[in-house]
């Protein structure tokens, strides 16, 4: 609007100036035409007397010389004279009227010798015409001191110019106006465009994070007044980088046009569809109630697993979608975001088409984070405790060694799953001190088993982060010296998928803790990923069959046989063969047939505390007899 | 065109006093404007701006989205 103003008053003064300008350049001009102007009527006036004075003497010449006068704005005192044949004036003519003031300039005028003429005397005007007389040689002079001749003509002019003027500005302020109406219609359409482009991904023409933003926390607001949830979808194109790489990226780009443009299509007008950039894309679901919500992602899916025709070739496109809703799954928009990523994320990884977030799940969680830093000082507090789960030689049903398994009384969750919280140990790393805890204990405890007359040995988990730390063999060396255990009592376990990791550097640190004479073992045997030539070159000394095939063994008939097949299998690369999951005297029975080695399950005992184990082993078992403490059904217990 | 009403009621008030005098001035009181040919297009300047005056809508308003008029007949709902 300034900008419009603006324009306006420049207009508008430029034309008042040149009014101006133009008015007076005319005022000038008309100041010279009046006179002459005056000259013509009184020459007309002085004719028309002439003439009446010829036709009758009743005739009223003054009458008509004042008529004439008046029709041309020349009002004022008139007088009529005559001049004789000498030049001198011999009084007023006939008919002429009043006899004008003694003080005209008469005298002067006649010494003018002109025929028309005015002249100024003592501030006045006056003009004056001189005609012939027919049939004498007498003159009729005519004098005139008008009233206000100059300002009778120029009134006029001044009423041309001002109306003109009035004209000149409207038509200014009209121009003006559509000028500036023009200019900021476009200047607007700019600023249209700009915020567009602001707001708007280039690409696809999808809205982008900023706009996403915005409209999530609006559908916020609406939402707490309303009551009603609002669904954010996250979602990326799986190997979209292959296709950009093989393909190139107009290829790349006219796949996510077409992405986009199908993404609309399959979304109402509230919903909102936005690229946030790369081949990550948003959706906005306000106002979404589950159904709603399971329709979208339904439709979607539906719209993305048709082909897309690219330049000619067919491409195929997964997705994988994280869904997180509001107010369940996060309090702020900030929130929202990020657990719908993480929701994605977890279905990328589980191979699933979309997943909705768990915040029980969810690795990042203000709750799972807390956990971690209790876990950082429950070793301090003396909250963590090792329990004892014996291992019973099968032939000769006496207990060969424990495996330890970490347990953790967490002051206000109480007994805390190690299922919960081992997985984000590894990640966060604290299983590294964690761990080291644990060997520490574990051998002072073999250590005072020892000295009190048993000779058991302790096995540890270990996980894929320790398996790597090429420290590891030094430590554990450390603490066999610190509490004076010999290595062979030392057992480690460790997963399939925890040594395929890195397997180079895994066989590094085993290989040391193998010459050390530490034994090793391969726990959840048959769950990983294990190259049977990589299992060849370890040098572990123990196989345990997972105890999901020897809880079923008895039932399923292909369990068994994949029991029967480890058995074997690590009979003839000359290891040792636990069988994890003891439940009953049948799966020992049968496992003893199949030569088992080693047995570890519920039928002998639970996991123990050092002392109950110690108790339990001294009192309540026999060869040849086994008994648990206490009956608890269900299924095991696993770490 | 489409008469949306956008002269306020004094912008209508002093238009109608203003275009009146135009037209006075214009065609019958000869003192002001004393040329004929001026006085005549005063007069019907002022008969254009008295019809603006009395129909509520001024083209040039219109043209720049200007407004003078609060409706004032809006009951909230």
């Amino acid at each position: 609007m300034k900008l419009k103003y603006q324009l306006l008053v420049n207009f508008i003064a430029v034309v008042l100036m040149a009014l101006l300008v133009f008015g007076y350049n005319a005022y000038e001009m008309a100041s010279d035409s009046v006179d002459d102007a005056v000259q013509t009527t009184l020459a007309n006036a002085g004719q028309l007397s002439v003439a009446l004075m010829a036709s009758g003497p009743q005739q009223d010449v003054a009458g008509a010389v004042r008529a004439v006068l008046a029709a041309n704005n020349l009002a004022g005192s008139q007088t009529l004279a005559l001049i004789d044949g000498d030049g001198r004036l011999t009084g007023p003519a006939p008919s002429s009227g009043s006899l004008a003031g003694q003080d005209w300039p008469l005298a002067e005028i006649l010494a003018r010798q002109q025929v028309t003429g005015s002249l100024t005397r003592g501030g006045r005007q006056y003009a004056w015409s001189i005609t012939p007389l027919p049939h004498t040689n007498h003159r009729l002079l005519l004098v005139v001191r008008p009233d206000n001749s100059v300002r009778g003509g120029l009134a006029r002019l001044a009423s041309r110019l001002s109306v003109m003027g009035l004209i000149v500005v409207w038509v200014a302020v009209w121009v003006a106006l559509i000028m500036t109406t023009m200019v900021s219609r476009r200047l607007d359409g700019q600023t249209l465009a700009l915020q567009h482009q602001a707001t708007h991904d280039s690409l696809t023409g999808l809205p982008n994070r900023a706009l996403l933003n915005t409209r999530l926390a609006q559908a916020i607001n609406s939402a707490d007044t309303s009551g009603r949830s609002v669904s954010l979808v996250m979602m990326d194109l799986d190997r979209f980088k292959e296709i950009n790489d093989t393909l190139g990226h107009h290829v790349g780009d006219s796949l996510l046009q077409a992405v986009g443009e199908r993404l609309q299509k399959a979304l109402w007008g509230s919903d909102t569809v936005a690229r946030l950039g790369g081949d990550e894309f948003a959706l906005l679901l306000p106002l979404a109630d589950s159904s709603h919500t399971a329709q979208v992602i339904g439709k979607v899916l539906l719209a993305l697993g048709e082909p897309f025709a690219i330049q000619g070739m067919n491409l195929d496109v997964d997705t994988s979608l994280g869904i997180a809703v509001y107010p369940e799954d996060g309090k702020n928009a900030v929130e929202l975001i990020s657990h719908a990523d993480v929701a994605m994320y977890q279905a990328k990884h589980r191979g699933e088409r979309y997943i909705r977030y768990d915040a029980g799940q969810d690795p990042h969680s203000l709750a799972r984070l807390t956990l971690m830093g209790d876990l950082r000082h429950a070793t301090d507090r003396g909250e963590i405790s090792l329990y004892y789960q014996p291992k019973i030689d099968v032939r000769s049903q006496q207990v060969i060694g424990v495996e330890a398994l970490l347990r953790w009384r967490h002051p206000q969750h109480g007994m805390v799953p190690p299922d919960s919280f081992i997985a984000q140990a590894e990640q966060t790393g604290i299983i590294k001190p964690l761990t080291y805890w644990i060997l520490n204990e574990a051998i002072r405890q073999c250590a005072e088993w020892n000295t009190g007359g048993s000779s058991l040995s302790v096995s540890v988990n270990l996980s894929a982060r320790v398996v790597q730390d090429v420290q590891l063999p030094g430590q554990v060396a450390r603490l066999l010296e610190r509490h004076d255990v010999r290595a062979d009592q030392l057992e480690l376990e460790i997963t399939e998928t925890a040594i395929m990791n890195d397997p180079s550097r895994a066989m590094q640190v085993l290989g040391e803790l193998d010459a050390m004479g530490v034994r090793l073992s391969i726990d959840d045997f048959g769950t990983g990923y294990t190259s049977l030539a990589q299992l060849k070159r370890l040098p572990v000394d123990e196989v345990k069959i997972d105890r999901s095939f020897v809880l079923n063994m008895l039932r399923d008939a292909n369990d068994a046989m994949i029991v029967r097949s480890i058995i074997d299998l690590a009979h003839n690369m000359n290891r040792i063969v636990v069988a994890e999951g003891v439940e009953n005297k049948k799966i020992l029975d049968a496992l003893a047939d199949l030569q088992c080695d080693v047995a570890q399950g519920y039928f002998y005992s639970r996991p123990l505390p050092a002392a109950e184990f110690h108790q339990w082993y001294e009192n309540l078992f026999r060869p040849g007899q086994a008994s648990v403490p206490e009956s608890r059904p269900g299924s095991e217990l696993s770490v | 065109m489409k008469f949306e009403r956008n002269l306020g009621v004094i912008d209508r008030v002093l238009r109608a006093g203003i275009s009146l005098a135009m037209v006075y001035f214009g065609f019958f009181g000869n003192y002001l404007i004393t040329d004929h040919i001026a006085g005549l297009i005063l007069g019907v300047m002022g008969v254009g701006s008295l019809i603006i005056a009395i129909i509520g809508y001024c083209p040039l308003y219109g043209l720049i989205g200007f407004s003078t008029y609060t409706p004032r007949a809006n009951a909230p709902r």
